[in-house]
């Protein structure tokens, strides 16, 4: 219970100590202006102005010293002058990006809800009613605060974050909102980047006097020989170019670290406001399972560190404001990660395929059909595990984490065919790297000896791992994977079904554009039949006989077209009846020339998957 | 003379100390009356809801008449003892006797908002569905503010218990504040509002 008062501490601790450590930097830098002016380039004035009364006598150089403390000035003025005009218009931000404000009166039922929760979170935290603000027009899911104390604080949310998540998770992160008004976070990251703006300010003027004193001096250079006093100076503005530079590298870096705990802390007053850390955790999920948290219109770093969830891309992670979300969720609540939310779907989705299939099977036709299948029962079950097991222990092993993720799911969509295979070689060694490349082909190489069920369960032990790489990183597998598929151009049934097994487990694409029509069943149906050996005569009646099974009559399905990735999200929206005669239609297909191959039987499953019904293990 | 005034500087600095601790104290304190102040207003948002709620519901669930008895009957009780316990938020008597007030409405609003399970007219009710809605809000609220208040006791009672803290609080009498404790058993479980 006390958890996040700990988490509290640590947060608070650790950020103090970063600025500890900024401080110790600035007087270090000026140190070292001191230090470059004195060693390197203060005796050569010296000798010209102050002739033998050195530095030395004195015990310090008053030139340097007259340097560093100009040096000192500009910069505070640089920081004063910055600062003043982030705080003259507190409230500009969510007004400059046309957020809408919300009211208590508001008509609709989401906002209304959304300023309950406002005002439920500002009775949480003992902080006066802020500004409620929604970003109408952004889809991805976010949000921030602005404003510069507890009383002209604004809290804003896009429409995405309004329509993804559920009261508990909008709670959640509102509150993690009131966390960062209550902890100051606003003020704190807006002086942070004052000092960034202004050591950059320095650069950029150096830079400027730089090139107006290269121009100058090599004019000078050429009509006269003495050119020294320049020379000096140059030098002098060459070490407030570096010092600029190296500050705003530092105080760039020194506030994301600053931003990410104050993130902690925010996450850790959130659950102090809510007591439901599942909450935040599984809002934090939603984002990293495909939701998205980039907006669209960012104005600059401004918003950026106070966001709840990154607003930018960033170039390295060194740069970037917010810690990764699963570093977040695993603070948060440490049982979360384990149980990622699309595992959880997933025993959800396991759990409604079973009610269904009851349903299924209460008529005697599909249950005798279905019982030739094997029932999923105990044993299966225990079959299925051993299978994983052997799967776990085999050399595929190595590639069942979140680095063998990638590999592992192109070498599945490796073509058998050597002509093709080639080609997909070659395109495989252009879009990822070598390493992955030779991978891919190792683990293609192995899965050649496993079975098909094995290969299923293969399938099936990715999924989970998508939950534990990046968003990134699993847009760049599905985009890749795309790649492959489309690569001759000829979509191969079965290569598009696994794209799409692995696209809809990670995004959760389902039932989108109505029911399937009957010419989307119809090439469902065909693609199925051409699965089988490769004989078009075995094919053709295959699909005929399927086809009568299905609508009762005779179908002509010699010109059939249709984008399969289309008609499987489509499936799940057909009754239960209709599911049940697909499921008939398709055994008939694959079982037509009493031998079941591999990708009969995969594409099968991922048919049952897409009609959310169970698709039983088979063994041959 | 450096002797009197290094003892008129140590009697000062002291003195400082005091009433940096005294202000610290009456500080926590005040935030403890207002964080109090706060549940009053979310009870009394509450009880205005109620006749509302009830107004609503009747037209669709008219045989559970002894339900809505119960429960405007509670709220009249729970309104009686609020007032008694916002004059002396430090009374723990009163306080408990508010505690036990509100579990018997928050008992038997859940009584209610279950019985509204049945009626599947009322449930798509647009007014009703924007009242449970307020509802579900408001017993947020109050459990918030219920929070807040503890947490801001926790501060407080820190804040006095610690020495040096502890003397001063001794010699200028601040009493420890209580906090929202729940009595009754059926409060404990959370009401379920369905939207």
């Amino acid at each position: 219970m006390s958890h996040f008062f700990e988490n509290q501490k640590i947060a608070r601790a650790k950020s103090r100590n970063i600025i500890l450590v900024f401080l110790l930097f600035l007087a270090l830098q000026l140190a070292a202006f001191y230090y470059l002016i004195s060693r390197y380039f203060g005796p050569i004035f010296l000798t010209e102005n102050y002739g033998e009364y050195t530095y030395v006598d004195r015990g310090y150089d008053p030139l340097a010293l007259k340097f560093a403390i100009f040096f000192a000035a500009v910069l505070t003025i640089l920081f004063l002058f910055k600062r003043v005009s982030f705080f003259s218009n507190p409230s500009s931000i969510p007004e400059a990006m046309s957020a809408k404000q919300v009211l208590s009166t508001s008509k609709t039922p989401e906002e209304q809800i959304y300023y309950n929760i406002v005002s439920e979170m500002s009775l949480a935290s003992g902080i006066p009613m802020p500004k409620v603000y929604v970003l109408k027009q952004e889809q991805a899911i976010n949000a921030f605060t602005s404003g510069y104390s507890h009383q002209n604080a604004n809290i804003v949310v896009t429409q995405g974050a309004l329509e993804s998540f559920t009261r508990d998770e909008l709670q959640a992160v509102v509150a993690h909102e009131f966390g960062h008004i209550v902890s100051g976070d606003v003020k704190a990251n807006i002086n942070l980047l004052a000092v960034y703006f202004s050591f950059s300010a320095v650069f950029i003027v150096g830079m400027r006097i730089f090139e107006v004193l290269a121009r100058t001096g090599s004019h000078r250079g050429r009509s006269s020989k003495k050119g020294g006093g320049a020379g000096q100076l140059m030098l002098v503005v060459v070490a407030i170019i570096i010092l600029g530079a190296v500050g705003a590298f530092v105080s760039r870096i020194i506030s994301a670290m600053f931003s990410r705990q104050r993130e902690y802390l925010a996450d850790a007053l959130s659950v102090q406001f809510t007591r439901y850390p599942a909450a935040l955790a599984s809002s934090l999920a939603k984002i990293r399972d495909g939701g998205g948290s980039i907006l669209k219109d960012v104005r600059g770093a401004e918003v950026s560190a106070i966001c709840f969830s990154s607003s930018l891309k960033w170039m390295s992670s060194v740069y970037d404001t917010h810690p990764p979300l699963d570093s977040r969720i695993k603070k948060i609540d440490p049982a979360f990660v384990k149980i990622g939310s699309s595992f959880k779907k997933r025993i959800i989705d396991v759990e409604l395929k079973k009610e269904n299939l009851k349903v299924a099977m209460s008529s005697e036709k599909s249950a005798q059909y279905l019982a030739t299948m094997g029932l999923l029962t105990e044993n299966d079950i225990r079959n299925a595990e051993a299978s994983l097991k052997e799967v776990k222990d085999s050399r595929l092993s190595g590639y069942l984490n979140p680095r063998g993720l990638e590999p592992l799911v192109y070498a599945l969509l490796l073509d058998e065919d050597p002509m093709h295979l080639a080609e997909q070689k070659e395109l495989l060694f252009k879009i990822v790297s070598e390493e992955t490349s030779h991978k891919t082909l190792k683990a293609f190489e192995a899965l050649h000896e496993k079975s098909s069920l094995q290969k299923t369960s293969i399938v099936e032990l990715l999924i989970p791992l998508f939950d534990q790489i990046s968003a990134s990183v699993s847009m760049r597998v599905l985009d890749n994977s795309k790649k492959l598929v489309d690569l001759d151009g000829e979509v191969t049934a079965f290569e598009s079904f696994l794209y799409l097994f692995i696209k809809k487990y990670n995004f959760g694409l389902e039932g989108r554009g109505g029911k399937p029509s009957l010419a989307d069943l119809v090439y469902l149906i065909d693609q199925m039949s051409k699965l089988n050996s490769g004989d078009s005569k075995v094919a053709d009646s295959s699909c005929k006989e399927a086809l009568k099974i299905y609508f009762g009559k005779e179908i002509n399905h010699s010109k059939t077209s249709g984008v399969m990735e289309e008609v499987l999200l489509k499936l799940s929206n057909m009754s239960l009846e209709n599911k049940e005669r697909l499921i008939q239609a398709l055994l008939k297909v694959i079982t037509f020339d009493e031998h079941l191959n591999r990708k009969e039987f995969e594409c099968f499953r991922i048919v049952c998957d897409a009609l959310e019904v169970p698709a039983p293990p088979i063994n041959i | 003379m450096t002797g009197v005034l290094i003892i008129l500087g140590v009697l000062f600095a002291a003195l400082m100390l005091i009433l940096g601790i005294y202000n610290g104290l009456v500080t926590a304190r005040n935030q403890v009356k207002n964080a109090f102040a706060q549940i009053d207003v979310q009870l009394k948002r509450r009880y205005d809801l109620i006749p509302n709620l009830v107004e609503v519901a009747k037209k669709y669930m008219a045989h559970e008449k002894d339900t809505f008895e119960a429960v405007v009957k509670a709220r009249n009780v729970a309104i009686s003892s609020q007032k008694a316990a916002s004059e002396d938020p430090s009374d723990g008597e009163a306080v408990e006797k508010l505690n036990k007030a509100e579990g018997e409405v928050s008992s038997t609003l859940g009584r209610l908002l279950m019985l509204t399970e049945n009626y599947p007219e009322l449930k798509a009710d647009s007014t009703m569905n924007k009242l449970t809605e307020e509802l579900t809000s408001t017993e947020n609220k109050v459990s918030f503010s219920r929070q807040h208040y503890n947490d801001s006791v926790m501060a407080y009672n820190n804040k006095r218990e610690v020495f040096p803290n502890s003397v001063i609080a001794g010699m200028f009498n601040f009493k420890a504040s209580s906090y929202f404790e729940i009595e009754n058993a059926v409060e404990k479980e959370a009401v379920k509002v369905q939207l």
